[in-house]
């Protein structure tokens, strides 16, 4: 299955990156622009860059080292064999890392040069120069594509390093009935560090105010690190393995089914099949179920408030220049149907604009915005969860950050203090229905290009049709989405040809191709809905857990959380864990299926000569 | 021994013929092969290794289909069938015993040897369970996965799982191998018991001279064709024509 990991890693990597492709350029206008971005990342964003890198690269490697653990039963484990003609374990590991290296490194620039390509394509196609948009995108598939190195490596060396036992014991391992996942007494250990990181972010938060200094933060920050920690290692070492036995259950009462239908070969080998869970089916539902985790912990919603979907952007002037003239003339623009002015300051340190606008002017056009900014006086509702200091200009701090899942810009009520914190104009431009996106951008550039020598243009997008990030739009969700059932055929074959010795036996010994088939087609498609069903309610769960708590540690810092269970369970992107669960399943069973059904026949004797096949006639 | 004309037979070849390979590697395992072999008879297949023996067994099996030639199972020309057909032919006719066991080793040994009676929609028949078990003494291994036993509890368990079925036909390759003298003493005993009393026809590939003693007829194979045969063999008659096969002079 050494290939197959490496089509995971070098999809995996592909589907992220994927998500940091300009899909939408069209509709970008100034939160693209590459100006904005040094190819060179700041040491705050880097370090963003890595944490990400790091998570991602974890649970990729929790999905490899079960897919690399797949193999022929009939075949013996290499490392085992080596290790019974002398090879020592250093010798073992570096032969491992070497191989995880250059597998990595190959799929993965594949990945890298496609997504660019697509990025570039896309520039040229919509009359942008090349490499002129989301240069942050570069960076961050960089990121993504070096995890996935990692996460391939690291598989590599624990699969050499997990020696168990004698060589003999290992050649003989894959009959073994296969253990339940983590022992209880580590279950209960990593949920009780789990439940204690929990527990000193919550304390933090309600005993300190807002910012109570870099230490207090800190603290959150690592206890919050450590509960992901936790919960991933709570999901890999019991949820999944739990759905190994669930999967066996679920088969016995399958082969009892068809059985009671009349169908008794189908049952017999089904019963067969699922006797005790074989070692590639278990890891089969790790790598399913941990994919699918994978998916629905980090494909996520952004909880909080969102703008009009009739808000388009945002054009900033300034310097001397004439407001009334330039609110008119962005009215004038065919498809605009309001312009708001609002004076608004700039934050150099942070690259943050906070807009000052009184909530009754946005209530007509923008009613849940104007109901936050009314609901708390003070606040600013801002995009990026942050620092009330990030949003400060002066005297004018905000006295604390409301969520807003499509804010570019911060929004604060209009006091005086903001008023002469101001030293730009916003122009809030909102639209029609049926306005044409790419003519107001247009004429939004023209309105800029023609404002006269002495004042300075800036405009901002919503973050919704912006480009990057983990939570994009449903195109990028979808390619993603596509591009990981790539790995899932790969696993789909993998398991029948690791079953090809069994299927060879039970022909010998009468079972027909057809009962066969049926059978396995019956086998993976209730391993796949159970692995990928739990998988996607324990991804669900821990984003639930981890959105509370990372709400609880930013609390710290001024963001406001009305509700934490809301927050946590908004944070669950149930379309897109649905789309995946549904689509995972789908593809993992339909692939097989059509293995099962497709393959080239081979007799008995020739595929257990070979083990070539799953199906034997 | 010569073939009485009247004496049913239980399997027959003609031009049985299967290859390996392509071009310089091509390797003919069985080179137009014709054969008979009577029904109610032990029959020992031996020869050096790599002549193709096991690749014979297969064919009559109908666990490989030839390149060239047919097989007849007790009259049915299995080389002709269809898959179903086959299985059938596989399920309820022929017994085997692979070289490899071939356990399922998710499975235990009573799992293993009853499986052949689930595959084929069988009636479970519990005295003849315990016969089998008693007869190849695997009684404390009954619940035991395949890891968990030797290699010759393994193979008394594949042969009960060839025999549960109460075969016609039984082929085994090698079944003997693993056992020490007196457990194969033993099976050998029953099996040529079974072809005299039940007309049951076995064909076993072994390398055991002892073994093939036990047999009505040996046949000697070599370079994937039949090179002769010994009747009424004695381990010293069977390393007699396994020597002029070789050309040794003893």
């Amino acid at each position: 299955m050494r290939r197959t990991a490496a089509i995971i890693a070098g999809a995996a990597a592909f589907a992220f990156m994927l998500l940091t492709v300009p899909w939408n350029l069209e509709a970008c206008v100034a939160g693209c622009a590459g100006e904005e971005t040094s190819l060179f990342p700041d040491v705050a964003l880097l370090r963003v860059y890595l944490v990400e890198a790091l998570v991602l690269a974890t649970i990729l490697a929790l999905i490899l080292v079960p897919v690399l653990g797949i193999r022929n039963a009939a075949a013996p484990e290499e490392s085992a064999v080596r290790a019974a003609l002398g090879e020592t374990t250093h010798a073992s590991l570096g032969r491992a890392l070497v191989i995880g290296l250059r597998d990595g490194a190959t799929a993965v620039a594949f990945a890298y040069v496609i997504a660019g390509t697509l990025h570039v394509g896309i520039e040229v196609s919509r009359g942008w120069e090349p490499f002129s948009a989301s240069a942050d995108a570069w960076q961050m598939r960089l990121v993504e594509a070096f995890a996935a190195v990692v996460a391939l490596t690291v598989a590599h060396g624990v699969v050499a390093l997990r020696r168990r036992g004698t060589p003999v014991d290992r050649l003989h391992a894959d009959s073994r009935r296969q253990a339940t996942g983590m022992p209880r007494r580590g279950a209960l250990a990593v949920a009780v560090v789990g439940a204690l990181a929990a527990g000193v972010v919550v304390g933090l938060a309600a005993s300190h105010g807002t910012m109570p200094g870099y230490r207090v933060t800190n603290a959150a920050g690592i206890a919050v690190g450590i509960a992901w920690l936790a919960s991933v290692a709570l999901a890999f070492g019991v949820a999944l393995p739990w759905a190994r036995v669930l999967a066996v259950r679920t088969l016995a009462a399958a082969s009892r089914t068809v059985a009671g239908f009349g169908a008794t070969r189908v049952g017999a080998v089904l019963d067969a099949r699922s006797r005790t869970g074989s070692r590639a089916m278990g890891r089969a539902v790790v790598a399913l179920g941990g994919l699918a985790f994978m998916w629905t912990a980090f494909v996520t919603s952004n909880p909080g408030i969102e703008q009009s979907d009739r808000y388009f952007g945002s054009f900033f002037v300034w310097g001397d220049h004439d407001r009334q003239e330039t609110a008119a003339r962005l009215d004038r623009i065919e498809g605009v149907a309001t312009v708001i002015v609002a004076p608004a300051a700039h934050v150099a340190s942070t690259w943050k604009t906070i807009v000052a606008v009184e909530p009754e002017r946005l209530r007509a056009v923008d009613p849940e915005l104007a109901e936050a900014l009314t609901r708390h006086p003070g606040a600013a509702a801002a995009g990026r969860i942050t620092s009330v200091t990030d949003l400060g200009v002066g005297t004018a701090v905000p006295t604390g950050i409301v969520p807003c899942a499509t804010c570019t810009d911060a929004y604060v009520d209009a006091t005086p203090a903001w008023e002469r914190a101001a030293d730009r104009t916003a122009y809030l431009i909102y639209v029609s229905d049926t306005a044409d996106l790419t003519a107001v951008a247009s004429g939004m550039d023209g309105v800029s290009r023609t404002g006269g020598d002495d004042a300075g243009f800036g405009m901002s997008v919503p973050a919704s049709t912006d480009s990057g990030g983990f939570t994009d739009m449903l195109l990028s969700l979808l390619g993603g989405g596509i591009v990981l059932a790539i790995p899932m055929a790969a696993l789909a074959l993998g398991v029948i040809r690791a079953g090809a010795r069994e299927a060879a036996t039970m022909a010998a010994l009468g079972a027909d191709a057809r009962s066969q088939r049926w059978a396995i087609t019956l086998e993976v498609w209730a391993v796949g809905a159970v692995a990928v069903g739990v998988g996607t309610v324990a991804g669900a769960a821990v984003r639930i857990v981890m959105t509370m708590l990372e709400r609880a540690r930013v609390s710290l810092t001024g963001v406001i959380t009305d509700t934490y269970i809301g927050a946590g369970l908004d944070s669950v992107n149930g379309t897109a864990a649905l789309a995946g669960a549904v689509g995972f399943t789908a593809v993992f069973g339909a692939v097989a299926t059509l293995g099962a059904w497709m393959v080239r026949l081979e007799t008995p004797a020739q595929a257990m000569h070979e083990g070539l096949v799953g199906v034997a006639r | 021994m010569d073939i009485p004309e009247d004496q049913p037979l239980a399997l027959r070849a003609r031009g049985l013929t299967k290859a390996y390979g392509r071009g310089a590697a091509r390797v003919v395992a069985v080179d137009h092969v014709d054969l008979d072999v009577p029904s109610g008879v032990l029959t020992a297949v031996m020869g050096p290794s790599g002549s193709g023996k096991t690749t014979l067994v297969h064919l009559l099996a109908g666990l490989d289909r030839p390149d060239a030639g047919d097989v007849w199972v007790g009259g049915e020309r299995i080389t002709a069938m269809r898959d179903r057909e086959l299985a059938r032919v596989r399920g309820r006719i022929v017994g085997f015993v692979f070289q490899g066991f071939n356990l399922l080793q998710t499975m235990t040994a009573r799992e293993n040897i009853l499986l052949p009676l689930r595959l084929n929609a069988l009636p479970h028949d519990e005295d003849w369970l315990d016969s089998l078990v008693t007869m190849l003494g695997i009684g404390r291994e009954l619940e035991r996965r395949p890891y968990e036993m030797s290699g010759g509890q393994q193979q008394r368990v594949a042969i009960a799982r060839a025999l549960i079925t109460r075969p016609r036909i039984v082929l085994a390759d090698e079944p003997t191998g693993n056992l020490d003298t007196h457990a194969s003493a033993e099976i050998l005993a029953h099996l040529r018991q079974s072809c005299r009393e039940l007309g049951q026809s076995v064909v076993m590939v072994t390398h055991d001279p002892t073994a093939a003693s036990y047999a009505g007829r040996v046949l000697l194979f070599a370079d994937g064709k039949v090179a002769g045969h010994v009747t009424d063999p004695t381990p010293d008659a069977v390393l007699a024509g396994l020597d002029a096969l070789a050309g040794v002079e003893r």
